[in-house]
């Protein structure tokens, strides 16, 4: 299985991660429509990567079998079937299952390794299996 | 691909919703064999809004003073709101059902959820209208997609009952494994040719358990009407559902606000585990604790063997995903199911069905009332009672009705025809359906109805009629309570008052069962509340259960008042318009004011009273059951000196106080709605709610 794994200590906050993957899948600069999360806690002087897990919690409440596991073992969205219940947007225990209005339809991180690649701290790592 | 002869074509230009709306409905008429495409005016959709409200209003339209069931000019109307069909939001899949029902020719209207109502106002209607009678089965079938109604002759259709009538169709309508969750098919049963409590199941596709499951509508004999009408089923096909097909003003905001309702719902049921995987059922052992669960017929309120049926037993069973719902976005997820179940009676004897989770309604009514403390057997006879298209509540109480008849020698085995029916004899509840289902037997008597029942009784076997009245309780006439109401004083005015809305109204459980602080009045205005608030949620296409069911024990009216405010901020989306709460209770109100006036129209309001058996203990062993109870209320409320008094003695004078309590209490109720004592709507309300030019009586 292919996935993404995110080391929060590790990251500096520079949203970078976000950006690049904003701007291949949407051509969104400012990072909003990152399929990752970056939070900053200034308080705590700290920064929280959450990423999706591939934890197949989508598929299974996902009424019509538009979520699927593809080849490597990465959950995928078919958006010919979807039917915009955004059920999974609600239940992803992560937060990470993302909507915009710009999209029509829910979208997720397809573990492609651009923000990985972009990563200079070494807070974002691509494992598989 | 369907088989079939069409006898009549019509073809219309599928138009896109507005804010909600086809702002038109299809007429079919099968007496003339026509069918017409008619505008509903701004007007209409102004003061009735959809859902109950068009149903009501189209059928009282349709039909005159006089006319009766089984008459072509009775009309079934189906009816959607303007949110029926969001995709993203829970429960929105209601639509609303009316027509004349046949056991009074009283008008009803109930709801059903599915997919039917969604992809009717897909394919360009917000409502059908069905006159008319066809001199031959025949199915009618409306393709969204390419804008086609068909009527068929069905004369050849092997398929009778229910799930194999849906599945047949489902599978020739579609042409190909996708479309078949784009295909709901509306029909009855074989049973519903011999009773006249028939109901109606639609069907919906379910792709992940890959066949076809059915939801009821609740009791009112519309599949007995259906069936009259010689139709056989009803199908409608859209494929290509998304969650902007309604066209509303803001889908960004009706997105986001149901992705929060998502949330909500994701998070009380991680940590109400319970209701997440065994639903309403989780109320039978609170109930039984509580002694309020319906037993025997209503005699009493619990049973030893209750945990038979309990919570943890459903939950052995059913471990489906928790969000199985009977339409797209609704994450509550009360369709539970479990596959290959192997059904042990019948025609179906050894086949593998899909079979749903049972709710509490139908533990405690199919279950404890009738004795049965088995989940298998509750299962099967509601399987069968759903591919039969017999009213599953209806055949509970009429055999719990029967059951304590024969245990009292008020009707031996020449009746039943041999049956030993007794209370938790499963199998001849089962038997008894199959005969219902061929027309032959006792099934056919049942089929009757508990009135006819009773006249049977009083005329062949010279029975007592008023004992027979006190114990029978008829669920067509009853806002049937999910709780025991014989002890519970506001439970008791809803009799024949209203049609269903007030079921639902053990689930503000804090304010009736735990609150002892609020005044008789105070809860009569709560329960006043929560029927108007279930009337308008009905009159937008909403299932309530989004609105309240989520922590069902946590909840209050309070609560339910908040959520109509969220929903008005979705309305506010869907249409544009900022409705204001008050406005929403006042349309909703209006509705309830045209039901009661359509009632007295067709004559209809003189069933009153409940059976006193809904009201206090009718033999000597209910009242000994709970004789500290009732021997309190009669020497500390009622004043009664109890010296000398004998069993009889206590019952009757217990039954002059509680009746006189509860005149009191309805008198109190039809005043606060601006009725007078006899139910009828006064002058002032019928101008306050401008119904006059409606009306017209």
């Amino acid at each position: 299985m292919k996935r993404i794994v995110a080391n929060s200590e590790l990251c500096m906050g520079c949203n970078i991660c976000k950006i690049a993957c904003a701007t291949t899948y949407f051509r969104d600069e400012s990072g909003r429509l990152a399929r990752l999360k970056v939070e900053t806690n200034n308080e705590l002087d700290e920064n929280v990567v959450t990423v999706c897990t591939q934890c197949n919690e989508c598929i299974d409440i996902c009424p019509v079998n538009a979520l699927y596991k593809d080849k490597s073992g990465v959950v995928v969205l078919n958006r010919e079937v979807c039917v915009n219940c955004l059920i999974c947007v609600g239940y992803c225990p992560h937060g990470v299952m993302m909507y915009s209005k710009k999209s029509p339809v829910p979208f997720k991180c397809v573990s492609c390794g651009i923000c990985v690649k972009n990563c200079s701290s070494g807070a974002l790592s691509m494992k598989k299996k | 691909m369907l088989k079939l002869k069409p006898i009549m074509e019509f073809a219309y230009l599928p138009t896109s919703l507005k804010k909600g709306y086809a702002d038109k409905y299809l007429y079919v008429n099968l007496s003339e064999n026509a069918i017409y495409e008619h505008a509903i005016t701004p007007e209409m959709k102004a003061r009735y809004v959809g859902g109950n409200g068009y149903a009501l209003k189209l059928l009282w339209d349709a039909v005159e003073k006089g006319t009766t069931w089984r008459d072509a000019e009775n009309a079934l109307v189906l009816a959607t709101g303007p949110m029926t069909g969001l995709s993203q939001y829970p429960g929105m899949g209601s639509m609303a059902l009316a027509s004349l029902c046949p056991e009074k020719n009283t008008p009803k209207d109930c709801a059903i959820s599915g997919h039917f109502g969604p992809y009717l106002k897909f394919s360009g209607w917000d409502a059908l209208k069905i006159k008319g009678k066809a001199e031959k089965d025949v199915i009618l079938i409306i393709d969204g997609n390419s804008g086609r109604v068909r009527i068929y002759d069905a004369t050849f259709v092997k398929e009778r009952d229910a799930h194999a009538l849906a599945d047949f169709l489902t599978n020739n309508i579609a042409d190909n494994e996708l479309e078949k969750s784009g295909v709901s098919v509306l029909c009855a049963g074989r049973g519903a040719e011999h009773s006249i409590n028939g109901a109606l199941s639609a069907s919906y596709y379910d792709v992940k358990m890959k066949c076809v499951r059915l939801v009821q509508a609740a009791r009112a004999g519309l599949g007995s009407v259906m069936r009259d009408k010689r139709i056989l089923a009803v199908a409608v096909k859209y494929v290509g559902t998304n969650g902007a097909l309604n066209n509303p003003v803001d889908l960004h905001e009706i997105n986001r606000m149901a992705i929060e309702k998502h949330r909500e719902i994701a998070r009380a049921l991680r940590e109400n585990a319970d209701f997440s995987t065994c639903g309403t059922a989780l109320f039978i052992s609170t109930a039984g604790e509580a002694e309020m669960l319906p037993v025997h017929n209503m005699q009493f309120g619990t049973h030893k063997n209750v945990k038979n049926i309990g919570a943890d037993e459903i939950r052995k069973r059913f471990k489906q995903s928790k969000t199985s719902s009977c339409w797209y976005g609704c994450s509550v997820g009360c369709c539970r199911a479990i596959k290959d179940f192997r059904l042990r009676s019948g025609p179906y004897r050894n086949k593998k069905v899909l079979l749903d989770a049972p709710d509490y309604e139908t533990l405690a009514y199919l279950g404890a009332n009738c004795g049965i403390f088995n989940i298998d057997a509750i299962l099967e006879i509601r399987y069968y009672c759903m591919t039969y298209g017999v009213e599953v509540i209806t055949y509970a109480t009429e055999m719990a009705f029967l059951m304590e008849c024969y245990e009292r020698g008020v009707i031996n085995k020449e009746f039943t025809g041999g049956h030993e029916l007794k209370f938790g004899n499963y199998q001849v509840m089962l038997d008894i359906l199959h005969e219902m289902a061929d027309g032959r037997g006792i099934g056919l008597i049942v089929g009757m109805g508990l009135e006819a029942i009773k006249e049977v009784l009083v005329e062949e076997y010279d029975e007592d009629r008023t004992f027979l009245d006190d114990i029978g309780i008829n669920p067509n006439e009853l806002a049937l309570h999910t709780f025991l109401s014989k002890d519970v004083l506001q439970y008791q005015n809803t009799y024949d008052r209203n049609e269903r809305y007030e079921n639902e109204l053990y689930r503000h459980a804090r304010a009736f069962l735990k609150d002892t602080a609020l005044s008789l009045e105070e809860k009569v205005l709560i329960l006043q509340k929560v029927e108007t608030l279930h009337e308008a949620l009905y009159m937008f296409g909403c299932c309530v259960l989004p609105w309240q069911e989520v922590n069902p024990w946590q909840s209050d009216v309070g609560d339910s008042l908040q959520q109509i405010q969220v929903f008005c901020r979705l309305y506010k989306a869907m249409s544009g318009e900022d409705i204001p709460l008050k406005e929403v209770m006042h349309t909703a109100e209006r509705i309830a004011h045209l039901r009661q006036l359509f009632k007295i129209r067709m004559n209809a309001t003189e069933s009153g009273f409940a059976p006193y058996r809904f009201i206090g203990p009718v033999t000597k062993r209910e009242y000994v059951q709970k004789q500290e109870l009732y021997d309190a209320e009669l020497l500390n409320d009622a004043e009664v000196e109890l010296d000398g008094l004998r069993g009889y003695d206590k019952i009757h004078a217990l039954r002059k106080y509680r009746m006189e309590k509860l005149n009191k209490l309805i008198g109190y109720i039809y005043e606060l709605r601006g009725w007078d004592d006899e139910g009828r709507p006064e002058e002032k309300t019928i101008a306050l709610y401008e119904l006059a030019d409606d009306i017209q009586i």
